[in-house]
C-alpha cells in the first residue's frame, strides 16, 4: 500500500510449492554483503546501503562518525536508505548527502564538483 | 480568588520547576489528549511527551487529528531530537520512545512490550528517570496495563502521578492497573487535570 502498487499483491510474488518469491530477475546481478558494525574493512563503491533503524542505536558523535564511513563506502551517487525517524541533516557529514525522498528517508551521495 | 493546588511537602504545583509533563493513553484516550492540549495556555512551559497506543502501519494521520484542536505545537519527533518547552511529542507508529538524560528522544525498534509497540511502560521509566522528581506522569483511558509499571517508576522516583478517574474512563482497565500498582497521588477527572496542568 506504501508503495503505491498498481497491480494486486499477488502479483508481485510467485509460488513454488510451499515458498513465495517476488520476481528474482530483478536481483539476479545483485551481491549482497553483509557487513559488521565496526566497519572494518569496509567495501567501497558500494551502490545501495540499507540502513534502517540502526543509527538510532547510537549517540549523535557515533552517527556522524557511521555515517561518514557509509559515505566513504558508496559509489558515486550510490544511494543509503536509513529509518524514516533517522535524520542526517544536523551531521557534518550529512551534509555529503541528497535528499531523494524525505518522508522514506532515500539520500543520496553528493557529487562533488 | 484562584484556587491554590499544593503538591507535596506544602509547595505549590508552580513551586515545583516541573520539567516535563508524559502522558499514556489507549482506547479512549484520544478525545481526553485533545482537550487537555486544546486548553493548555501557548506558553506552556515544559514539553509534553505522549505516548499513545496506536495502529503500527499507519504512520500518519494521527498528529494531524490531534493538531486540529491544539494550542501546543505537536510533532512526531526523529531520533536524537532536543525536547523544547511548549511543544507536545508523540511517540511516533511501530518505535518506542525513550526520553535520554541529555533531554533528547530517542527511539527504538526493539521489541513489543504489553503488547505494544510504543510502549508507555518504557517511556515512563526513562522519563521517570531522565527527570526524578520533576516529572509529571499521567495515566488515562486504555484497554490494557501497559503503563502501570511505569507509573510507579515515576512514583519511585519521586515525581507526580496522576491517574484519569476510571469512572470517567471509556475503558477503565489502565487507569484500575496503574492505581492497583501505585498509589496514584492525584485521581482526577479530565477537568480538574487540566486546571492542574494550567497551573504550573
Amino acid at each position: 500500500m506504501r508503495a503505491n502498487g498498481s497491480a494486486t499483491f499477488t502479483d508481485y510474488y510467485k509460488l513454488d510449492r510451499y515458498y513465495a518469491f517476488r520476481d528474482t530477475s530483478l536481483i539476479r546481478d545483485v551481491e549482497f554483503n553483509k557487513q559488521n558494525i565496526n566497519f572494518d574493512n569496509a567495501p567501497t563503491n558500494v551502490k545501495l546501503i540499507l540502513f534502517r533503524n540502526n543509527l538510532i542505536y547510537y549517540n549523535p558523535t557515533l552517527q556522524d562518525r557511521i555515517l561518514s564511513v557509509l559515505n566513504d563506502s558508496l559509489s558515486a551517487s550510490g544511494a543509503l536508505i536509513i529509518g524514516i525517524k533517522e535524520k542526517i541533516s544536523g551531521f557534518a557529514s550529512g551534509k555529503e548527502f541528497d535528499i531523494v525522498n524525505e518522508a522514506e528517508s532515500v539520500y543520496k551521495k553528493r557529487i562533488i564538483g | 480568588m484562584k484556587q491554590k493546588v499544593y503538591i507535596k511537602n506544602g509547595l505549590l504545583a508552580d513551586e515545583m520547576n516541573y520539567k516535563a509533563v508524559i502522558i499514556g493513553g489507549s482506547a479512549g484516550s484520544f478525545q481526553v489528549v485533545t482537550k487537555i492540549l486544546s486548553s493548555l495556555p501557548k506558553t506552556f512551559p515544559v514539553p509534553v511527551l505522549l505516548c499513545l497506543h496506536r495502529l503500527k502501519h499507519v504512520r500518519s494521520g494521527f498528529v494531524e487529528a490531534l493538531s486540529l484542536k491544539s494550542n501546543t505545537p505537536i510533532e512526531e519527533p526523529n531520533d536524537k531530537d532536543q525536547l523544547k518547552p511548549g511543544r507536545a511529542y508523540l511517540a511516533p507508529a511501530n518505535y518506542h520512545m525513550y526520553i535520554e538524560l541529555s533531554n533528547r528522544i530517542a527511539l527504538s525498534t526493539e521489541d513489543v512490550v504489553n503488547h505494544s509497540r510504543p510502549s508507555i511502560d518504557l517511556s515512563f521509566i526513562t522519563a521517570a528517570n531522565a527527570y526524578r522528581e520533576k516529572l509529571i506522569g499521567i495515566i488515562l483511558s486504555g484497554a490494557n496495563k501497559d503503563g502501570a509499571f511505569g507509573l510507579k517508576k515515576v512514583h519511585d522516583c519521586g515525581g507526580l502521578t496522576m491517574v484519569q478517574d476510571p469512572n470517567e474512563c471509556e475503558v477503565k482497565t489502565m487507569t484500575t492497573s496503574a492505581l492497583q500498582l501505585t498509589k496514584a497521588d492525584f485521581v482526577y477527572s479530565t477537568d480538574q487535570i487540566i486546571r492542574f496542568l494550567q497551573k504550573i
